[in-house]
């Protein structure tokens, strides 16, 4: 007899007391109650927000720290007007001229819109993949923008190594899923019952449960030194055999699993690997997650446009990448046919011929954004203008 | 991390649960609940990684097969030949990942995800998004499956029909982490009408929630302790070294007997009675009746299949039917020359304790002061254990010196 049997007869016992199924839903009801009464009772613990090294006061990266369930902590709607922008690395420009977020100067150079001072929030992630890209737009789109801008890295795009990478925010999925049915899809694909259940009793207790992540972190500090032994300080040695396998990121994994014969001894060479394997690919779980993006911001009636970052142009230089651009394009093209209205834009030809040579660290990550945010910023008025916005456009 | 996450597969279980139980009890074929057993159970899988799942349809799918072939020639001389070669077919995919893990686990990776993405490259794409993993759970299904074989080829039970091995194969509640339950356990309910007993259900939240607390309060707090085995990061005097291997000891029962009743509870709120798979090992006086109480479903197992066959009711056969069963029960962690170790340290204390009772019996009524002496030192005894079965054999001098 297992130790519930044994205290359920206890209880019968001394006390009388007889299992029914009214005291089957009296315990349910008396803990939703309990859950419901913990988070009115319990303070809130708001989220730590990542990385802020390259915000000013016009561009914030509104990120959770990494782990963190909640995923994003947007501005309140306030009187500026609020760009939300959705990206990854390659919204970075760091070089010895400029350390800044491109986003960031493309808020400076659109100066005011409709009188409000340009203010952006920055869905930003390291290696972000277009699922991640989609839980950002969700919680992009609950936060009530006036603009959704979303950059798609030319790697990653339509990449079927890696459609999603930070598998914590698949929670955010949840939110916005239940309807139309073509989200369905998606959903079911990254979706477990278990997100779904967290964000139920988040819900129902957001202090209590939604902030988990911020009580789990207290909890681990003020546990970790429950030991008798010290801890001696050495040189992290490194990983080995199946140590070494769980260290790696399955995308790491599977990019070298499916590399082309092109050697890969510098980053440069890894990425044109990465884009040879995306055309190839012709990844349906990607295309069906773009649609899905066009389809939330078509829905959403907020004016939106995605953009292709450009690649290195030496590297673009080359007949072999030039041929994946192109062929990216196509199937961009393809993907997208259709879903484009007045309000929401989308050039599949991308941002690389029209943004001025300059020097890229990689294949993607610019030194100086300054061209890249003079021709979006271009793109983003215009969009605006046509909407029926005033947006001034010039840098102050 | 290879060996997935327990606390996120018991989330999807019990949020699953909310729609599969009414649906369990409401459904009026009981082919209808087999099917929604194994998938619910395939569904979990699923989740962890498509490959995983692709893997353990082709695993149950082959011992479908083998239990099949284990009917033929039941009645001639020679049918033990074939048998053990079914036994030995179930074990294949254990042993070889056993014995060579870092080539196993990269191909098991990769061909079940070329599986996968042939037949879909829609669920490829989601599977190589999936962490990169080991066969889990498969050193419990290994034995489940070779327990069903052995109890087909008895005449125990009736050769399963499709749904059956469905049901059994991927009875959801334990999948990852066990336990090791045989089909007769639960061929009666498979079978039978579902009727929802409130009893059964309070007793399963409640069966959760001890394995809970368990888990998620007291192992949580102890969990530093497995660092203990952690030599070039940590150091302390002999007593430092003893108390946190006590702390280890307290760790790995509440994090592995938690899991195990949070299986069994789940279990119970669908109306199977799983056996339970621990009970109290650490207050037990002697090694035959700690090895009784600790992992039970791989000690029942182990009974069943080896000390019985081998002849551990007799007096003359005992000590090679221990030493035999002993040795399954640790090379069931893995193919080391430490488990080797384990195995031949607790068949020393089991012989040693057969062979001194059978001098000295004890009495049926010792004093509490006697019963601590003989927990103390059985306790102690385990403890010396437990470096085998998480250092490695180079390193374990180094361990046992810190000890000293």
């Amino acid at each position: 007899m297992i130790l519930a049997d044994r205290l359920l007869a206890f209880l019968h016992d001394r006390v009388g007391f007889d299992v029914t199924r009214w005291s089957i839903v009296r315990i349910a009801a008396f803990a939703v109650a309990a859950l419901v009464v913990a988070g009115i009772v319990v303070e809130p613990r708001p989220g730590q927000r990542d990385d802020q090294a390259l915000a000013t006061r016009q561009v914030r990266n509104v990120s959770l720290a990494f782990g963190d369930p909640r995923g994003f902590d947007p501005t309140p709607k306030g009187k500026n007007f609020k760009v939300a922008w959705i990206g990854g690395s390659e919204t970075q420009a760091v070089g010895p001229k400029t350390r800044a977020f491109i986003p960031g100067l493309v808020s400076e150079r659109m100066g005011r819109v409709d009188g409000k001072v340009v203010s952006t929030d920055l869905y930003y992630l390291d290696a972000i993949r277009l699922v991640d890209e989609v839980s950002a737009l969700s919680s992009a789109l609950a936060s009530k923008p006036d603009l959704v801008v979303i950059s798609l890295n030319p790697v990653w795009v339509l990449n079927d190594l890696a459609p999603q990478q930070w598998d914590y925010l698949d929670g955010a999925l949840a939110r916005g899923s239940l309807w139309p049915p073509s989200r369905w899809v998606l959903a079911a694909s990254f979706l477990s019952p278990g997100d779904v259940g967290w964000r139920v009793l988040s819900a129902a207790s957001p202090p209590l449960v939604g902030d988990r992540f911020e009580w789990g972190l207290d909890l681990t500090e003020q546990t970790s030194t429950l030991s008798f032994l010290d801890v001696v300080q050495t040189p992290k040695s490194r990983a080995t055999g199946l140590a070494a396998l769980a260290e790696r990121r399955p995308v790491d994994f599977w990019a070298s699993r499916f590399a082309s014969s092109r050697p890969t001894k510098d980053l440069a060479s890894i990425q044109l690997n990465t884009i040879e394997r995306e055309v190839v690919s012709r990844s349906s779980l990607n295309t069906a997650a773009l649609q899905q993006m066009f389809e939330m911001v078509r829905t959403a009636g907020v004016p939106t446009y995605f953009y292709v970052h450009g690649i290195n142009p030496t590297v673009y230089a080359q007949p072999d990448a030039r041929g994946y651009v192109d062929q990216l394009r196509a199937q961009l093209a393809a993907a997208t046919a259709g879903q484009t209205t007045s309000r929401v834009r989308f050039d599949p030809q991308g941002l690389q011929d029209r943004v001025p040579p300059t020097k890229y660290r990689d294949i993607v990550h610019v030194y100086d954004g300054r061209n890249e945010a003079a021709v979006l910023s271009t793109d983003l008025c215009a969009l605006l203008r046509s909407t029926g916005r005033q947006a001034d456009c010039e840098a102050p | 991390m290879l060996d997935g996450d327990p606390f996120a597969y018991f989330s999807d279980l019990l949020v699953l649960m909310v729609v599969a139980v009414p649906l369990y009890f409401l459904l009026p074929w009981a082919w209808a609940r087999r099917l929604l057993l194994g998938l619910a159970g395939a569904y979990l899988l699923y989740l962890i990684a498509p490959r995983l799942l692709a893997f353990y349809v082709l695993f149950w799918l082959g011992v479908y097969v083998l239990q099949l072939a284990a009917t033929r020639w039941r009645d001639r001389p020679s049918s033990w030949v074939l048998t053990t070669t079914l036994v030995l077919l179930t074990l294949a995919p254990l042993v070889v990942w056993k014995l060579r893990p870092e080539w196993a686990v990269v191909e098991f990776n990769v061909g079940m995800n070329g599986l996968v993405d042939g037949l879909s490259p829609w669920v490829g794409a989601v599977d190589r998004v999936r962490d990169l993993i080991l066969p889990i759970g498969l050193s419990f299904a290994t034995f489940r499956a070779i327990d069903q074989i052995v109890k087909v080829r008895l005449e125990i039970v009736p050769p399963l029909r499709p749904l059956h091995q469905l049901a059994y194969g991927f009875f959801p509640t334990v999948l990852i982490i066990g336990p090791v339950i045989e089909y007769t356990e639960i061929d009666r309910r498979l079978d039978e009408r579902a009727r929802w007993d409130p009893n059964d259900t309070l007793s399963g939240i409640l069966t959760i929630g001890i394995g809970a607390l368990k888990v998620f309060v007291l192992a949580y707090l102890l969990r530093g302790s497995q660092d203990v085995f952690s030599l070039s990061t940590r150091s302390g005097s002999p007593l430092d070294y003893w108390l946190e291997l006590v702390m280890f000891a307290f760790y790995f029962y509440f994090n592995f007997s938690g899991f195990s009743d949070m299986a069994i509870g789940s279990a119970r709120i669908f109306g199977f009675r799983l056996a339970p798979n621990f009970n109290n090992p650490y207050l037990k006086t002697n090694p035959q009746a700690f090895w009784n109480a600790w992992h039970m479903s791989v000690t029942r197992f182990a009974q069943r299949n080896v000390f019985v066959p081998l002849g551990g009711m007799r007096a003359r056969t005992q000590y090679v039917a221990i030493v035999a069963t002993m040795m399954v029960i640790a090379l069931w962690h893995d193919l080391t020359i430490p488990l080797v170790i384990f195995g031949l340290y607790h068949s020393a204390g089991l012989i040693g304790h057969r062979w001194w009772v059978a001098r000295h019996p004890v009495p049926d009524h010792r004093g509490l002061a006697r019963r601590a002496g003989a927990n103390v030192l059985l306790f102690v005894f385990y403890l010396l254990s437990l470096p085998l079965l998480m250092v490695e054999l180079g390193s374990l001098g180094d361990f046992y010196g810190r000890l000293l």
